[in-house]
């Protein structure tokens, strides 16, 4: 059974995608962070399994909630890596990218927020880049469902391959060593075979505590670690005096993705003010923006009610206990039903149940139009 | 003569600098901002100061982030 794991920056349009790609329901929300659990579907095709991780900027955890994602990388066996790149931000993105492709297995980059990108003159070359980084890279725009079937094409052909892509970064002597020394060490503790030795080492090496905790190594296994730990970043400061070994192991990462970037992404100034900027102009104005959301918010309170809300709602109750409740007694009495059940149909449950239904109206337009402020981010920019 | 270093809080909306000290913030913001890019040496314009007292909007590269007036009055910049 294929299993592959959504992985990327907050933000990026994962859950979009999972949904798009499985037949389950997942609410998507306006702030990162929001999948906090472990989401699993079944693909549409019907060809594996796929998890929805969390977003993180990097492998190595600040909180609790992206730790889940290093950790699952150590004890699962996913067969395949999907990673959501966001067009309009790739320096930021391909961090990630070039610790999941050290990690070994088959990867796909799904490249979304094409739209995005082009908006702000970022024109991507997508063969150069696929070939650069040495996996297949597919434009999505997975707002749309835009590449989705591409995207699902790909992923059932990628069970096929058993090798990940051949990737290596050189992160010079004193750390490859270092690399070759932890590897050792690890040998006897490695949960699954299929985990790339080189992977668990460097981020090991970026300190990444929720690895190690996935390791389960022994007392004695740790403290070797740590020695090695130690004697490679006072070898590495003789060289580079004051940086430490995680700001190195950035660097070295920030270079290549720069190499990269070079040859692949041509930017162009933008030509002129995007419809966004005009409207971000007058609504998120320092001065007028506050009394124009106060307007706004006076806007939404009498439409919900006075304007819209309550004439539908009066309506609706009128046709409720008008003609409806005389067709349902006339179908009562012709079918010659006893006083206390037409009593239970007609004051009971319709009047009841039509006691609710009588806001519908109400509840609509204003979830309605708060919708509109999440999705159009105008409650963020607010802020 | 100018300055050589000063705070990213005396800096007026749309001016941009160029960081050249994030020592004395909070770890876990300066681990922040590096996975966004932002380290020493990283071009940044103030956007916005937000109202009594609240934070300060930032542009990096295109992207927009807000970070408390007292973490920004500990970041040190230079020129532009």
């Amino acid at each position: 059974m294929n299993n592959a794991a959504l992985i990327g920056n907050p933000n990026t349009g994962k859950t979009s995608l999972f949904n798009t790609l499985t037949s389950s329901y997942q609410y998507v929300g306006n702030w990162s962070g929001v999948t906090v659990e472990k989401k699993v579907g079944l693909l549409r095709n019907k060809t594996g399994s796929i998890t929805d991780l969390p977003g993180v900027y990097s492998l190595n955890p600040v909180s609790r909630d992206e730790g889940v994602v290093a950790t699952f990388l150590v004890d699962q066996e996913p067969t395949a890596i999907i990673n959501i790149v966001d067009a309009s931000q790739l320096e930021r993105n391909l961090y990630l990218t070039l610790q999941m492709l050290e990690y070994g297995k088959p990867l796909l980059i799904g490249l979304n927020m094409m739209d995005v990108a082009q908006s702000r003159g970022i024109h991507i070359q997508l063969e150069a880049l696929s070939s650069m980084l040495g996996v297949p890279v597919i434009p999505l725009i997975a707002r749309t469902g835009k590449g989705s079937p591409e995207l699902l094409e790909l992923m059932s052909h990628i069970s096929l391959q058993t090798a990940g892509p051949h990737w290596v970064l050189n992160y010079g002597e004193v750390v490859e060593q270092a690399i070759l020394d932890i590897s050792r060490e690890l040998a006897e503790f490695v949960p699954n075979p299929s985990l790339s030795m080189r992977w668990a080492a460097l981020q090991l090496l970026e300190n990444n505590q929720a690895v190690r905790n996935s390791l389960k190594i022994d007392g004695d296994c740790s403290l070797r670690l740590d020695a090695i730990l130690d004697r490679t970043e006072q070898s590495l400061a003789v060289a580079y005096p004051s940086m430490t070994l995680t700001a190195y192991l950035r660097s070295v990462r920030m270079e290549r993705i720069h190499e990269i970037l070079k040859s692949t992404v041509i930017t162009q100034p933008k030509a002129r003010t995007t419809l966004t900027d005009h409207i971000d102009h007058f609504a998120l104005h320092p001065f007028w923006g506050v009394p124009l959301f106060l307007a706004f918010m006076y806007f939404t309170f009498k439409l919900t009610f006075d304007w819209l809300g309550n004439p539908l709602s009066d309506m609706l109750d009128a046709f409720i206990s008008g003609p409806l409740s005389n067709l349902i007694s006339g179908a009562l009495e012709a079918l010659n039903v006893s006083g206390f059940t037409m009593a239970l149909i007609l004051d009971g449950i319709v009047a009841g149940v039509g006691g609710v239904l009588v806001f519908m109206p109400q509840i609509f337009i204003m979830f309605l139009i708060i919708s509109f402020i999440e999705d159009t981010g105008y409650m963020a920019g607010l802020r | 003569m100018q300055p050589s270093s000063e705070h990213l809080i005396r800096l007026k909306p749309g001016h941009s600098a160029i960081i050249s000290k994030l020592i004395h913030i909070d770890p876990m913001l300066r681990r922040r901002l590096a996975d966004l890019g932002i380290h020493e040496g990283a071009s940044i314009t103030v956007k916005r100061y937000c109202l009594w007292g609240g934070p300060v909007l930032l542009e990096y590269r295109g992207q927009l982030l807000s970070i408390r007036r007292r973490e920004a009055a500990r970041i040190e910049v230079s020129g532009s």
